[in-house]
């Protein structure tokens, strides 16, 4: 039985043995003494790995999770768009613009017409920039403060 | 009673086989707290196998991190045509021969298809072998793996998948892709090595 497991010609062009001999096979790998060395094999001793060792392993599989790369993907993008953003900031600042304004003293002549036109326009600019709450309150202590005369205070005049 | 008994075996393999389908779903689906229950499940049993394949326990280690990496990033190709155990170690399995033939340490030529086993010497075992006598002791399972890891690959793969892991013989001619009559053979070949070193070993110790 040994050397016909061994020899070459006790297996068909298929590399399988025939049906006797399996039939065989099967008998003698039933034996004790095979038995034996089965149920010794069965009792070596377990292995185990270590929490360090999973924990690497871990590590290395998050790594490769897609949702670990798309931050990846985006982080890219976010330095794109931020070079874009300042790239037309720059070019919004150093690129001169064209004067869209049709009321600017400019666009009249040193006519005395011209020169009540941009008073106008500089008074209102002006009127239009104060808050008129502001001009008020400073107006209120203006007034107030004219009036804080104590009996003592007309004394001294 | 051995009816009612095999009933419920048969029901737990049932209940066994829905939950490896459901856990191997959410798998395919890179949900890594089912893939880490998997890992759960065999990572020794891997590290097991790997060890005796592989001499270094640490390159052993380093190997069942890439089983599983591997099948992580297969596991959405996996058809399901044989169970998940039969892949992962099928996967563990090529990756020892590639590092066996990698580090050449192989004492022949490796042939995955290789149907013969004429290349290794074997002497018929002794016919007075008495195994009834034999303590099982620290130094007997020393010598075990002695005669374990002296084996080629061939014959230990076979030898670990069956006597260790309880793989059916159609199970590891799936893992190693060779006939089931090569799988017995070698499995065959793999025990007889193992008595004639068990049985060396405590003849020189009667000796002594």
């Amino acid at each position: 039985m040994f050397k016909l497991i061994q020899r070459k010609d006790s297996q068909n062009m298929n590399g399988r043995i025939d049906p006797v001999q399996e039939a065989l096979l099967d008998a003698a790998l039933n034996r004790d003494d095979q038995k034996f060395i089965s149920e010794s094999v069965r009792q070596l001793k377990a292995d185990e790995l270590s929490l360090s060792w999973r924990s690497e392993l871990n590590q290395k599989l998050v790594s490769l999770q897609p949702s670990a790369k798309a931050p990846s993907r985006l982080r890219w993008w976010h330095s794109f768009s931020g070079v874009a953003v300042a790239g037309a900031l720059a070019v919004a600042f150093l690129v001169p613009r064209p004067q869209v304004s049709g009321t600017s003293p400019e666009m009249f002549g040193n006519t005395i017409e011209s020169e009540i036109v941009s008073a106008h326009v500089v008074a209102h600019r002006t009127s239009e920039l104060t808050p008129s709450s502001t001009v008020q309150h400073i107006q209120f202590e203006q007034s107030e403060s004219l009036h804080d005369f104590s009996e003592a205070d007309l004394g001294t005049l | 009673m051995e009816l009612s008994i095999s009933m419920d075996w048969k029901r737990s393999a049932t209940t066994d086989a829905m939950a490896e389908q459901a856990l191997l779903e959410r798998c395919k689906k890179q949900d890594t707290e089912a893939f880490g229950k998997l890992i759960d499940a065999y990572q020794n049993r891997l590290f097991g196998f790997i060890k005796r394949m592989v001499p270094d326990a640490e390159e052993a280690a380093d190997l069942v991190q890439e089983t599983f990496i591997r099948a992580f990033q297969a596991i959405g190709r996996f058809d399901g045509r044989s169970s998940l155990r039969t892949w992962l170690f099928r996967i563990a399995y090529n990756l020892c021969i590639d590092r066996s033939r990698k580090a050449d340490r192989t004492p022949q030529g490796y042939s995955l298809d290789g149907t013969t086993e004429d290349d290794e010497s074997f002497s018929v075992p002794d016919s007075r072998w008495n195994p009834e006598g034999i303590l099982m002791s620290d130094e007997f399972f020393r010598v075990v793996e002695e005669g374990v890891g002296q084996m080629s690959d061939k014959l230990r793969s076979v030898l670990l998948l069956h006597d260790r892991e309880d793989m059916s013989y159609e199970e590891i001619a799936g893992v190693l892709n060779v006939p089931v009559g090569t799988v017995k053979s070698r499995l065959f070949l793999a025990r007889t090595h193992l008595q004639n070193v068990l049985g060396s070993y405590f003849e020189e110790n009667q000796n002594v």
